[in-house]
């Protein structure tokens, strides 16, 4: 569904990515990994629209991402988290997913200055499957909150549900474990296989919490320096010699087994 | 017909309108004309964080338009005015193609270039604009046999104009197109990935408000019944981007509050000078019009730096987003 | 002619460099320069020259005053409200010289030499823009030495870049941008007397001053101090031109055009590097 093609991305004379090439599948969940700065954002921001590669291809179901731009690319079906939640923080929770479906509506400006029948069933409709995705995630129906009053963990939560809204075939999120807790990390990962199973979801995860990738993934590809050094599922990374050397020597709080 | 709190208010204002003595009438003209403009350009600027110098360019190309239109080829009135605010939309869009792509402080040259131009065009060509010695004769409107040729009457239909625009806008912005405008306001980047069109978006506004800038420059000519260059300077333009700084960029009611100020502002002054208590310098002073610009200035510098709600935050204005009634006062 | 929006781009150019925008305000720094320098002259009654220094100092003083003062209170980041601060402050003095110097333009003593323009090498040429382009040469000479060569120039240039590193190094943010619009202030009071030997001083002009330094700047390239000089030069030569085969009145509508046309297509410039935050 998704091919990386011999991509390779440069800022000025850094090399963010080099030459970087995998698949992945309908309805898999994959995991990127690897140490910080190995250009794992990098690839998510390329794929999602917001930067351009410097060689290569991005293909989505038969489309080339590299030359569309990120509103075209969500269109396509991809959508995306953020690290650091891009989330509009001064919107009520519903807003913020209603935002996300109104890509997926059709009323022109002449409805909509008129408040035509069309828009406001539209509406009501935009509506009601926000309020879906939030109970899916696990959001209380009556939730009066303002985004910017949500923990951290509630934040991540909320930018999966508006990436939802925007009824996606692929989804990529970027470092959804950070800043939650085990508990959360657990029902993150049954949310993210519910995603896959329940919603027909293909699921394309950066990652720094190498134990919970490990439990969830179908396949892994780690990421060092910018350049893939194995791709594989999760017992053939473990044992893989350049991923242990890659994360031996590091001050990394996670552990391989 | 249900007759709603507002309606009951709008009666009310024009009511009091009437009362007014005829000096004040014709300051409410243009306030109103002034608030028509910055409808449009409120949103640009305080949603989408176009800044342009260049509006009053297209408020002059929608005054000049309709002049034209009523004058050498007799189109009425009524039809001059919808096509002279399609033909500053039409510049509108063009400019719009360039200036979106412009990051902020290119932008805000763009546009004000673009004004110069237009500067330059009116003053120079003389043959259609009358150049610096000013566009005489247009005529009042009519409907019928009532003609608009009191203030208050004209009083009523800029007013008129305006309440049908202001709905307008309001139900546009009341719809998922406000909740987009907030969401671009408050994150591009997260907007862009989510389908919305940004650019698509700035520049439909870009045109809305030149559009609407025409409308009240045409409102303008028929009032005026007389046009000159100077009105349309970039100091105008300046003006624009202070009533919608003073009344809260990014509010529905800024740039009518700023409109108003802007107006009213002068005449509270020019009362002021007639206290005699005051050395006649001093009174002398308060009448230039340079010296009401400068405190502009000063005023438009101390709102961007130290309030940039505006005076919305004392009135309680109504954010464009809030319209949707489900935001929080924050 | 070109001399002058070469003097222009200069300026602007030094502000951009040191801080990565654009200065409203420098038209009104122009048109209060000159008016100072006016009256300062029929004050004092010395030669022209006598005067260039405190001029120069009085612009470096206005533009530590628009760092201080005008542009703290504003985060850096949030340069929306740091244009319109500079556009206000533009607004102010623009009309404070209105209120102390009225409304219209002003004639202004000239530089030795006469009005009559001298033949050189078959191009006519009046005396003042002769000074006025001499001056123009020295002034990007020096800059360049300075930006370039001179260690606080390059201090200057390297916060505007990345402030971040800058800081690591040391240098400190805020002192190197006082010192950017200081320089740039200064040159463009400078101008301000010099232009207006050759068109009056006075008036609203700040803004369209602005925007034609602005123009001269982008036409060559805003990035070097060199391309600026060229684009200035382009812009007298390009109105010229205009004025004598299209039209005369219409030759600054057509600079502007084309200032459009260059922003649409080449936002670098004809000459410049591509910045890529364009």
């Amino acid at each position: 569904m998704l091919f990386i093609h011999n991509v390779t991305k440069e800022f000025g004379g850094l090399r963010a990515i080099y030459n970087l090439s995998f698949q992945v599948q309908e309805r898999q969940i994959k995991a990127l990994i690897g140490p910080n700065g190995a250009g794992k954002t990098t690839l998510l921001n390329l794929v999602s629209g917001l930067d351009k590669v410097t060689v290569g291809k991005v293909l989505f179901e038969g489309n080339d991402l590299t030359k569309l731009r990120p509103h075209e690319i969500c269109r396509k079906g991809v959508g995306r988290t953020f690290q650091i939640p891009h989330l509009f923080s001064q919107m009520g929770l519903v807003e913020n997913v209603k935002v996300g479906c109104f890509c997926r509506t059709t009323s022109g400006f002449l409805r909509l200055a008129l408040h035509s029948e069309f828009t406001m069933k539209e509406e009501a409709d935009v509506e009601s499957k926000s309020n879906d995705i939030l109970q899916f995630l696990g959001f209380a129906p009556a939730d009066r909150r303002v985004a910017r009053e949500l923990s951290g963990g509630d934040q991540k939560l909320l930018e999966i549900a508006r990436a939802l809204g925007t009824s996606p075939k692929l989804l990529l999120l970027d470092e959804p474990g950070a800043g939650l807790n085990s508990l959360e990390k657990q029902r993150l990962a049954g949310t993210i296989r519910k995603l896959r199973d329940e919603w027909g979801m293909t699921i394309l995860i950066v990652e720094h919490d190498v134990a919970l990738v490990m439990s969830l993934s179908d396949e892994i590809v780690v990421l060092n320096y910018g350049e893939k050094i194995a791709e594989g599922s999760p017992e053939e990374i473990q044992n893989d010699h350049k991923v242990i050397k890659a994360y031996l020597g590091r001050k990394s709080e996670n552990s391989l087994c | 017909m249900i007759i709603r709190r507002i309606h009951v208010g709008l009666i009310l204002i024009v009511l009091l309108v009437w009362l007014f003595p005829i000096h004040l009438q014709s300051i409410m003209v243009i306030a109103t004309i002034y608030s028509i403009i910055t409808i449009g350009l409120n949103i640009l600027i305080g949603n989408l964080g176009q800044i342009s110098l260049g509006h009053a360019a297209f408020y002059g190309i929608g005054a000049y338009a309709s002049a034209l239109l009523t004058t050498k080829l007799s189109f009425p009135f009524w039809i001059s005015m919808p096509l002279s605010g399609m033909i500053a939309g039409g510049f509108g869009l063009l400019v719009g193609l360039t200036a979106i792509r412009l990051r902020l402080g290119y932008l805000a040259i763009g546009t004000a270039a673009f004004n110069i131009m237009f500067e330059v065009v009116t003053q120079q060509w003389e043959t259609l604009t009358g150049g610096v010695g000013g566009f005489r004769g247009i005529p009042a409107p009519h409907l019928g046999p009532l003609a608009f040729d009191s203030d208050f009457k004209y009083f009523c239909l800029s007013f008129g104009v305006f309440v049908a625009l202001f709905q307008l806008s309001k139900n546009i912005l009341s719809s998922r197109i406000g909740y987009v405008l907030s969401a671009i306001k408050q994150n591009e980047v997260a907007s862009s990935t989510m389908g919305i069109n940004v650019n698509k978006f700035k520049l439909f506004f870009f045109t809305l408000s030149a559009f609407y800038g025409g409308i009240a420059g045409s409102l303008l000519a028929h009032y005026l019944k007389f046009l000159d260059p100077q009105s349309f300077s970039i100091v105008f333009s300046v003006n624009l981007l202070f009533m919608c700084s003073i009344g809260g960029s990014g509010y529905l009611w800024g740039g009518i509050v700023g409109a108003l100020f802007i107006t009213l502002f002068p005449e509270g002054l020019s009362f002021l000078a007639k206290m005699s208590f005051l050395p006649n310098a001093v009174r002398g002073l308060l009448n230039e019009y340079a010296y009401h610009l400068m405190i502009y200035g000063v005023i438009l510098y101390l709102i961007t730096a130290y309030m940039p709600q505006g005076m919305a935050k004392f009135l309680g204005g109504i954010r464009i987003s809030q319209i949707l009634k489900k935001e929080k006062d924050l | 002619m070109g001399g002058i929006y070469a003097l222009l781009a200069l300026g602007i150019h030094i502000v951009y460099v040191s801080t990565k925008m654009i200065n409203f305000a420098h038209g009104a720094v122009v048109l209060i320069g000159g008016l100072v320098a006016l009256s300062l002259l029929g004050f004092v009654r010395q030669s022209h020259f006598v005067i260039l220094i405190p001029i120069f100092f009085a612009g470096w003083g206005i533009g530590i005053f628009f760092n201080r003062i005008v542009l703290d209170p504003i985060a850096k980041d949030e340069h929306g409200k740091r244009i319109v601060c500079l556009i206000a402050a533009s607004l102010v003095i623009e009309n404070l010289c209105a209120l102390i110097w009225g409304k219209d333009s002003i004639p202004f003593p000239l530089l030795p030499g006469g009005e009559d323009p001298v033949v050189i090498w078959k191009i006519r040429i009046s005396p003042q823009g002769l000074w006025v382009f001499g001056f123009t040469v020295i002034a990007v000479v020096l800059t360049n030495i300075f930006l370039y060569k001179t260690l606080l120039g390059k201090a200057l240039r390297a916060v505007a870049n990345n402030e971040t590193a800058a800081r690591i190094f040391g240098i400190r943010p805020k002192q190197m941008i006082s010192t950017g619009f200081g320089i740039s202030m200064g040159l463009a009071a400078l101008a301000g007397m010099l232009i207006s030997t050759i068109t009056m001083t006075g008036g609203y002009i700040a803004f369209p001053l602005t925007v034609k330094g602005f123009t001269a700047a982008m036409i060559g390239g805003i990035q070097r101090s060199t391309s600026c000089i060229v684009g200035g030069l382009l812009f007298g030569v390009i109105e010229s031109i205009t004025a004598g085969f299209i039209t005369t009145q219409y030759r600054e509508a057509v600079v502007m055009g084309i200032l459009l046309v260059i922003l649409l297509f080449r936002p670098q410039g004809l000459l410049g590097r591509v910045d890529r935050e364009i």
